[in-house]
């Protein structure tokens, strides 16, 4: 192993870049993903991603990195660890730079981000290793109670109730709660879908990454998730890339589904109590010393933004 | 629920000791950052968030939890038990009385939520909509006067690499 460089970004998985060689083949360049015990979602499983990119590659003309190995012993690398393939290419911001990019870059990188969004989604994971996962961290996963499994599963990461809660979270939770949609079908839901995490090279997206998050769920968390304000670069744009009603054409074309638009609805507000509650967890990993990135704090102070935004979504779903 | 200043500033005292000071390779800037903890460690246990807002918090959430529960008595309903303040407050209260009085305050709006959700079919449509309203206007004034406080994260800087053309191949 040679050349071993951790990259900056991320607050999540520590990732490293190498290359590896041995007697008699070609070096190879990889990327070393390292779950960090005070990392924004720890404790980490690396299986989930290994198992998603795995099953994936399987997917013509998903851009996804080829996974090697993985493993949750800590005795070897301290945390547990994953090891892909390293796809060259650049990261877009999804706080600003849609301008900068281009209208021909938008267009093709915005297509590229429906199209894969739709392939992930197409995916028949039921006779895959993911058909596990129905039994997920907060019970079983199927069209009708999903959204209340994802609403369980945030609200145990923010310690709602376990701790001083901010009033909006109590009663967006509640109102999730009310409101649960039953899914149209149950895919692989990336959970990170957004401008941001995945590669680029020459307007074409060559890998999408950061699978950390990947379980079985509503598609529509996705739409919502990559459609949020937040990542939307200061335009009315999905990512500040596509039109809202061409990304929901491609997505349409490639899964087979209709975008339920109250379903929609419904998942901005629960993918808004998601970032809520991951800014909170960053809040009480730094308070309870579990976290030394300094960063992590820097995100606390999010929390008071993110909440309008839930507390208006909430209002526009009504 | 605002974020403790003091552990705030704890982390960020951790975050230079921990993770910056061995990383530093001048002697002048090792001396300079020394002194930079050192203050930091004496302001720790002095910083706290001004009084104003939690106060203005306070009254916003007592105003409204009072008027639904007007609302919900004149309409012949029994409100949700025990949402009487645990103490009175005074003018000159310090920041301690007062963050706890407001801990108290979000536990009992907490509990009118829930007897709001919970009785879908119990009251007539028109008053339950106007508590929702009322309830999310008031944590919607309760976020803008907290928002008072908070400057905007810079994100792009925390997670880009030093030199914008080193960003090949990089994942986040």
């Amino acid at each position: 192993m040679a050349e071993l460089r951790r990259f900056p970004a991320g607050m999540s998985w520590v990732t490293i870049g190498f290359t590896a060689s041995s007697p008699g083949a070609a070096p190879q360049q990889l990327i070393l993903r390292v779950g960090d015990p005070g990392g924004l979602f720890s404790p980490y499983s690396a299986k989930p991603e290994y198992e998603a990119l795995t099953a994936l590659a399987a997917v013509p003309g998903l851009p996804i990195p080829k996974a090697y190995a993985y493993s949750n012993d800590a005795s070897i690398l301290g945390a547990p660890f994953v090891i892909t393939q390293r796809v060259h290419g650049d990261t877009p911001t999804p706080w600003r730079g849609a301008e900068q990019r281009g209208e021909a870059a938008n267009r093709s990188l915005g297509r590229d981000f429906a199209d894969a969004l739709g392939a992930i989604h197409a995916f028949d994971w039921t006779a895959t290793p993911l058909a596990e996962w129905t039994h997920g961290p907060q019970g079983t996963i199927a069209c009708e109670g999903t959204a209340l499994h994802e609403t369980r599963y945030w609200t145990a990461h923010a310690g709602l109730g376990a701790g001083p809660t901010p009033p909006q979270m109590h009663y967006a939770m509640r109102w999730l709660q009310a409101h649960a949609p039953v899914a149209q079908r149950i895919t692989v839901v990336h959970g990170d879908y957004r401008v941001g995490n995945f590669l680029q090279h020459e307007g074409r997206i060559t890998a999408i990454l950061d699978w950390e998050l990947v379980h079985l769920g509503d598609p529509h968390e996705d739409l919502a998730w990559a459609g949020l304000r937040t990542f939307a670069a200061g335009t009315t744009r999905v990512g500040g890339l596509i039109e809202r009603e061409e990304f929901y054409r491609r997505w349409e074309q490639k899964t087979g589904l209709k975008v339920d638009h109250a379903a929609v609805r419904y998942y901005e507000v629960l993918v808004q109590f998601k970032m809520a509650a991951m800014l909170m967890g960053a809040m009480i990993r730094v308070q309870t010393g579990r976290s030394r990135d300094v960063r992590m704090a820097a995100m606390g102070f999010q929390l008071t933004s993110t909440l309008m935004e839930l507390n208006k979504l909430i209002g526009e779903a009504q | 629920m605002n974020q403790s200043l003091q552990a705030l500033v704890g982390s960020i005292r951790r975050s230079l000791r921990e993770e910056i000071l061995p990383e530093l390779g001048s002697d002048h800037a090792r001396s300079q950052l020394a002194g930079v903890l050192d203050i930091l460690g004496k302001m720790e246990s002095m910083v706290v968030w001004s009084p104003d807002v939690t106060r203005e918090q306070l009254v916003l959430l007592d105003a409204c939890m009072s008027d639904a529960m007007e609302r919900i008595e004149a309409a012949g309903f029994a409100g949700p038990v025990d949402m009487r303040p645990s103490g009175t407050l005074e003018v000159h209260d310090n920041q301690v009385a007062l963050e706890a009085a407001l801990l108290d305050a979000e536990r009992r709006f907490a509990r009118l939520s829930d007897w709001l959700f919970d009785r879908p079919q119990d009251l007539p449509a028109a008053l339950r909509d106007e508590l929702h309203a009322s309830l999310r206007t008031t944590l919607r004034n309760t976020l803008k006067a907290q928002r008072r406080l908070v400057p905007s994260a810079d994100f792009s800087s925390m997670t880009a690499p030093r030199h914008p053309g080193g960003a090949q191949g990089e994942p986040t």
